[in-house]
């Protein structure tokens, strides 16, 4: 005896995405009912993490197109002839997969002592900014309850010669900027001079903001830099140190993003960056917890078959064979169906590397992001996030290698890597190479009263996906707080007394 | 100022829909019961202090949040979790052969280690039983874990059940403690979202120095 699903709720989301799981969470929280439903078995849809033990099934398709027998036996659940079905799609977000075991007897080592399952593979990897908006939210919402992080304490930036490529550390913290081998005494000067600088810019009105770089605003950042008297390789370090935010920075995008950088340093350690234990797709179970907490209802692997329309309106969703009337309609882009034309799209190349020596070695394992935007000076992004042991995501001793890489100009971001490997001998025993296409869809097309989640994208971090969803969310519902404070119960006040204690 | 506890516990409450696990939590945690069913909403996790051997242990007891009613549980709710108790309703035959299928739940997602418990809730209702007592003791030998009937309504075995747990948490993790553990470092996890975890912004470290 199955249960069934809820007849009429106000909002069904499809898809348990990250932006969907944020959206869910907030209505909830807002008091509308929720069904929140999936084709997978698992959570996280296409920004999901796996154990290697699981990873096969991301390329798993079922079957999820309508046979005429489908069609004729859902027709049924229409109301009245004004209503009609509209098959939902399943896009290729997550498109040609690879995966090849580069060293056999590792798998066979790995599944001998049962470490397959303690591999946590991202398909979408990224770190959050201490001080980003993605922080404040799960502050606010409490998601923060559910999970834990480390701070990302590495940060490499490379230099080429023809014989190899070095990776140097880049200084986060006052600390290691005095520390730092890589620049001279006076570059150190500049360099607190610069940083002086950004800490008046910032507390500026963004008119005077515009007004203060003068002609440079929206020319290069390294001219800006030069004119202040910045040497070339320390422009080359500034501009690398944000350029993980910033790949290709004017002087006003290049300031806003050192201000963003330094903001986030020293508020929970050294860098601006943390990272998620378990991996990224914990978030978007994180925010579904949120969800159910507040009582919305969750389906997982069930088929998701069409939608009902009527005047433009989605007045039901179908699912598992059941009709579930509902006022809204969230879903990721995956569900959007197939006659939908796309309105953007951006393919991402994504390679995960297993290997059990991190590329560069150290006594303490590190969490490490490099950005590989100076050897691919044509690309948009081009970067690697490693992570092992430390951040719950691989057995001890082993290495999950992340690169993201955008498609233009020459090198591929996994040639590169592979490069550094060989430098380094790094042998990497497994590997996983796939596009995600990030496509962006007109809600409208598909019915008034849907709302398109933010898509996959490549962006280092989650301040665009929570502004986002913030932005669809206060847009549909205009009286409704999105995420707002949790009210505090007495227990939680008695438990915060305690921490405060404890910290005095 | 001293620690207002030793320990600090994570335990998971895990069971098919409707056998009570949320009357279990709140009798342990309020001691109160409410006899209508409705489906767990707004509860997230319960907190009671316990003493076992001059020690306080707090003991952080999470709800299933209602994800149980379609097998959904997140893979996240049981991360950190040191000990997990399973609850079966004795009035109900599926509840309890479904035990089996929780326990491949947290075999999959939950730490190697973790502490299980097996209880067998409404031993109140003797009249609507359909599952006996000897058969819960059999599967609980069958898996090694502890096992008791509890009534969430009548008070029975609640606090044992708890205590039990606890205590096997604690001695597990007191001898652990004299053998170097293997485990993740502690060290370097941020604490988002708790009070004073915050440094002092980079600017405002710098401002201090140069201005």
């Amino acid at each position: 005896m199955e249960e069934k699903l809820p007849e009429s709720v106000d909002v069904v989301v499809l898809g348990t995405g990250l932006p969907e799981a944020i959206l869910a969470s907030a209505c909830s929280r807002a008091g509308m009912s929720v069904l929140h439903l999936d084709r997978n078995e698992y959570y996280g849809g296409d920004w999901s993490s796996f154990t290697m033990s699981m990873v096969h099934e991301v390329a798993e398709t079922k079957e999820s197109k309508l046979t005429p027998e489908d069609v004729s036996r859902i027709s049924d659940l229409l109301q009245n002839e004004n209503e009609k079905l509209v098959e939902l799609g399943d896009r290729k977000v997550i498109d040609d997969i690879e995966m090849t075991w580069q060293d056999e007897n590792m798998k066979e080592k790995l599944e001998e002592l049962g470490q397959m399952r303690r591999f946590s593979i991202d398909l979408v990897p990224k770190v959050l900014l201490s001080k980003g908006n993605m922080v404040q939210t799960l502050c606010d919402s409490q998601v923060s309850h559910y999970a834990e992080f480390k701070l990302v304490n590495r940060q490499l930036c490379p230099s080429e010669s023809p014989e190899r490529i070095t990776l140097n550390p880049v200084p986060c913290s006052k600390g290691e900027i005095f520390q730092s081998s890589v620049l001279t005494m006076l570059e150190k000067r500049a360099l607190m001079k610069f940083i002086t600088f950004c800490t008046h810019w910032s507390t500026k009105a963004p008119e005077e903001r515009r007004e203060a770089l003068g002609d440079h605003v929206d020319r290069p950042f390294s001219e800006f830099l030069a004119q202040m008297g910045v040497s070339e390789a320390l422009q080359a370090v500034i501009i690398h140190t944000i350029g993980i935010l910033q790949t290709r920075p004017t002087a006003l995008s290049g300031m806003t993003s050192s201000c963003e950088f330094m903001d986030s340093v020293g508020f929970y350690g050294p860098s601006p960056f943390l990272f998620p234990l378990y991996g990224c797709g914990e978030l978007s179970q994180c925010f579904c917890r949120l969800a159910a907490v507040f009582g919305s209802l969750y389906c997982l692997g069930r088929p998701v078959q069409a939608l009902v329309k009527e005047n433009g309106r989605i007045t039901a969703v179908i699912a598992n064979n059941e009709r579930i009337n509902c006022r809204h309609v969230i879903m990721s882009s995956r569900f959007v169906p197939e006659d939908v034309p796309i309105q953007n799209r951006l393919e991402i190349d994504r390679i995960v590397f297993a290997t059990d020596k991190s590329i560069k070695e150290a006594e303490k394992e590190q969490i490490t992001l490099l950005n590989l935007a100076s050897l691919r000076p044509e690309a948009e992004i081009s970067r690697v996030i490693e992570a092992g042991f430390e951040a719950c995501t691989a057995p001890k001793g082993h290495f999950l290698v992340h690169a993201t890489g955008t498609r233009e100009g020459g090198a591929c971001v996994d040639e590169i890597l592979e490069r550094i490997f060989r430098e380094n001998d790094v042998h990497p025993y497994w590997k996983m190479s796939f596009t995600a296409n990030s496509m962006k869809f007109d809600a409208g097309e598909v019915g008034e009263n849907v709302i398109c989640a933010p898509p996959v994208d490549a962006n280092i971090h989650y301040s665009s996906v929570i502004e986002e969803c913030r932005q669809l969310f206060c847009a549909t519902w205009p009286d409704l707080d999105f995420l707002p404070r949790k009210m505090k119960k007495e227990e939680e006040e008695e438990e915060e007394e305690e921490e405060k204690e404890e910290d005095d | 100022m001293a620690k207002t506890y030793d320990y600090l516990f994570k335990l998971l409450l895990i069971g098919d829909s409707g056998v009570g696990k949320t009357c279990v939590l709140f009798r342990f945690s309020d001691d109160s019961f409410n006899n209508s069913f409705i489906s767990t909403i707004g509860i997230d996790f319960k907190i009671r202090t316990i003493e076992l051997d001059g020690k306080k242990i707090k003991l952080q007891i999470w709800d299933t949040a209602g994800q149980e009613r379609f097998r959904t549980i997140t893979t996240a709710y049981y991360r950190g979790a040191m000990g997990i108790i399973l609850v079966y309703d004795i009035t109900n035959e599926r509840s309890f052969e479904n035990i089996k299928n929780w326990i491949r739940n947290i075999e999959e997602h939950a730490a190697s280690d973790v502490e299980r418990m097996i209880i067998g809730n409404k031993c109140d209702i003797e009249e609507r039983r359909e599952v006996s007592r000897d058969r819960g003791e059999q599967l609980a030998i069958e898996y090694g874990t502890k096992f008791l009937e509890t009534s969430a309504k009548a008070n029975l075995n609640i606090d044992e059940a708890f205590f039990t747990l606890a205590r096997d948490i604690k001695s597990k993790m007191e001898q652990n403690e004299m053998r170097a553990g293997g485990s993740v470092s502690n060290s370097g996890r941020v604490n988002v979202g708790g009070s004073g975890t915050q440094k002092k912004s980079f600017f405002s470290n710098w401002s201090c120095t140069l201005l």
